[in-house]
């Protein structure tokens, strides 16, 4: 039983994470952004490289691997913010409205995985194969001190989100979303919103990138399974980032236990089998 | 010579299948993702009835489409109550489901798909050959085109474009746009499902890799690359999905390399002409 909730506060924290970063982007740019999943991958592999790097530069593994989650979020945020300057802002100055900016999104997707697999290859070894398994012991249990600390960033990244998002500036984010015309009217800087909401969800983003790294083989298809777990997080959900989170830990109670009791090859189906069900009851 | 015939029988079937797909993407412009379980769903039916003891292909054909049918009713009924924005996500599960469900259910063979399919039979005649095959597709492709062209020309195809073009407007003037989309999915998740058919009974063996998710994303990538609401627009995407990775194999690019730039290449195509051209390289509908 310690060792189900240790596993689902891991994976529930990877998942709010990329639920919660959907929902930001949602909230304000008003589309499911499918190139979360790429700035996760890509997030991972710079986590990976950052961490080889301060270690051969001489820091113990604990603030290696703060800096190289640092890093992942960082390059995660910013590769989002320059596929909204470059990409989406265009697009909807062309008057492309969501699905075509939820398609370029999945092109994106598309090329940088492929581009990830052909440039780096198709797998890398866990960020705890550089540091170490340095462990500490949580109700008697033994935890990756890697994952605890992943699990007590994101907590607390969720938190200032949720807290973003209660705040007027939400109000601001979700005009934007509604009509940016009248938002602009109003004094709201649209292009400025957006480039926000971009580097936040980004850095979200990257550092579950990083935490699904730390002790998983770090590979370029890994951001588009967490990427549409995290979109049935949001599609039940809903928009508000508290729920979102919750959901995810929901999800991920949900995936332990199905994996526990009927395997792992029944997990997807069981999950997205109650997804359809929740949107078939809960509609809209 | 077999190796070309083998390229052109896929050409028709993938045709086939972006045609019946343009039904909700292109012409009534509902976003989905769920192609490959239409086109799956087709061929594990016409594979469990045949490996039976049905060999007869007209009827198989029939009880293929059925089933598609009834996979696209229940999406459109989902979908219904989810609303369109968040349709193509819910398709997307609903894919998952299904890839998930005939991985692991001893009917469908598992993950091993199931093998020794035999060859369809029309009035007693074995279309075994490729060339018989190919006849056989491109019978069934014209019938598609024929089909799709005859109903969006009759006044469910005008409500069709419609919907496309203002869903408010459509429910403002009385109608309902919720049997149109249920005969919408039903129509074109029936006509996909009876490509799957003639693709399970030529291969003689399938296996959920050929029908799952990515499968699915590569058909509407395809599609959207080639037009929308055109009758080129689904050949011409067909024409990359099959014709790109063997152009790729002809100069050289073949293995995990190989496939890796075709992704490359679809991602980078798709963004430039979402940027630049909205509508696919032959469509009259561009992407909203």
């Amino acid at each position: 039983m310690t060792q189900l909730l240790l596993n689902t506060m891991i994976s529930g924290a990877v998942l709010s994470l990329v639920g919660v970063a959907f929902a930001l982007v949602r909230a304000c740019n008003g589309f499911f952004d499918l190139s979360v999943a790429a700035v996760l991958t890509v997030g991972a592999y710079g986590a990976f490289y950052s961490c080889e790097a301060l270690l051969a530069f001489g820091l113990p593994p604990f603030l290696s691997f703060l800096g190289a989650a640092t890093c992942g979020a960082t390059l995660g945020g910013l590769i989002l913010l320059a596929t909204n300057a470059l990409l989406y802002s265009r697009m909807r100055r062309a008057g492309a409205a969501a699905g075509a900016l939820l398609v370029a999104g999945w092109a994106c997707y598309l090329a940088a995985e492929n581009l990830l697999a052909i440039t780096l290859g198709h797998s890398l070894s866990a960020l705890s194969a550089l540091t170490g398994d340095w462990m500490i012991k949580v109700a008697d249990k033994r935890v990756s001190a890697a994952n605890a600390a992943g699990v007590v960033v994101s907590l607390c990244v969720i938190a200032a989100s949720v807290t973003l998002m209660g705040s007027p500036i939400a109000l601001a984010l979700r005009c934007v979303a509604s009509n940016p015309l009248l938002a602009a009217v109003r004094g709201i800087d649209v292009e400025r919103a957006r480039a926000i909401v971009a580097l936040w969800a980004g850095g979200m983003a990257g550092l579950a990138g990083t935490l699904l790294a730390a002790d998983a083989q770090i590979s370029p298809r890994m951001g588009f399974d967490v990427a549409v777990n995290g979109i049935s997080v949001l599609l039940v959900g809903g928009d508000r980032p508290a729920i979102v989170a919750f959901t995810a830990y929901g999800l991920a109670l949900m995936q332990q236990s199905i994996t526990i009791t009927m395997g792992s090859q029944w997990q997807n189906f069981a999950v997205f089998a109650t997804l359809l069900l929740a949107l078939t009851l809960r509609g809209k | 010579m077999d190796y070309l015939l083998e390229l052109l029988f896929q050409l028709v079937i993938y045709s086939s299948v972006l045609c019946a797909l343009d039904v909700l993407v292109g012409r009534i412009g509902l976003l989905t993702a769920f192609q490959g379980a239409c086109f799956g769903s087709g061929a594990y039916a016409a594979a469990i009835v045949s490996i039976a003891g049905l060999n007869d292909l007209v009827i198989t054909l029939a009880l293929a489409m059925t089933a598609g049918a009834i996979l696209g009713v229940l999406l459109a009924m989902m979908g219904i109550r989810v609303g369109d924005e968040t349709l193509v996500l819910a398709s997307l599960a609903f894919q998952i489901v299904w890839s998930e469900a005939i991985s692991n259910f001893a009917i469908t063979g598992g993950p091993m798909g199931l093998r020794g399919i035999p060859p369809g039979e029309i009035v007693g005649l074995s279309i075994a050959s490729a060339h018989g095959a190919i006849v056989v597709g491109l019978a069934y492709l014209l019938l598609t085109a024929a089909i799709i062209a005859t109903v969006s020309m009759s006044p469910m195809g005008r409500l069709w474009r419609a919907y496309r073009e203002s869903p408010s407007t459509l429910v403002a003037n009385g109608k309902n746009p919720d049997p149109i989309k249920i005969q919408a999915f039903a129509l074109s998740a029936s006509l996909a499902a009876g490509a799957g058919c003639l693709y399970a009974k030529h291969a003689g063996y399938i296996s959920p890799e050929t029908f799952g998710l990515s499968e699915s994303i590569k058909m509407v990538t395809a599609l959207i690359l080639g037009g929308l609401d055109s009758p080129i627009g689904p050949l011409a995407g067909a024409l990359l999905l099959v014709g790109l990775p063997e152009a790729l194999r002809y100069v050289g690019l073949s293995g995990p390399s190989g496939a890796g730039l075709i992704h490359v290449l679809y991602g980078v195509l798709l963004i430039a002409l979402l940027v630049h051209r909205p509508q696919g390289l032959w469509g009259r509908y561009g992407l909203r």
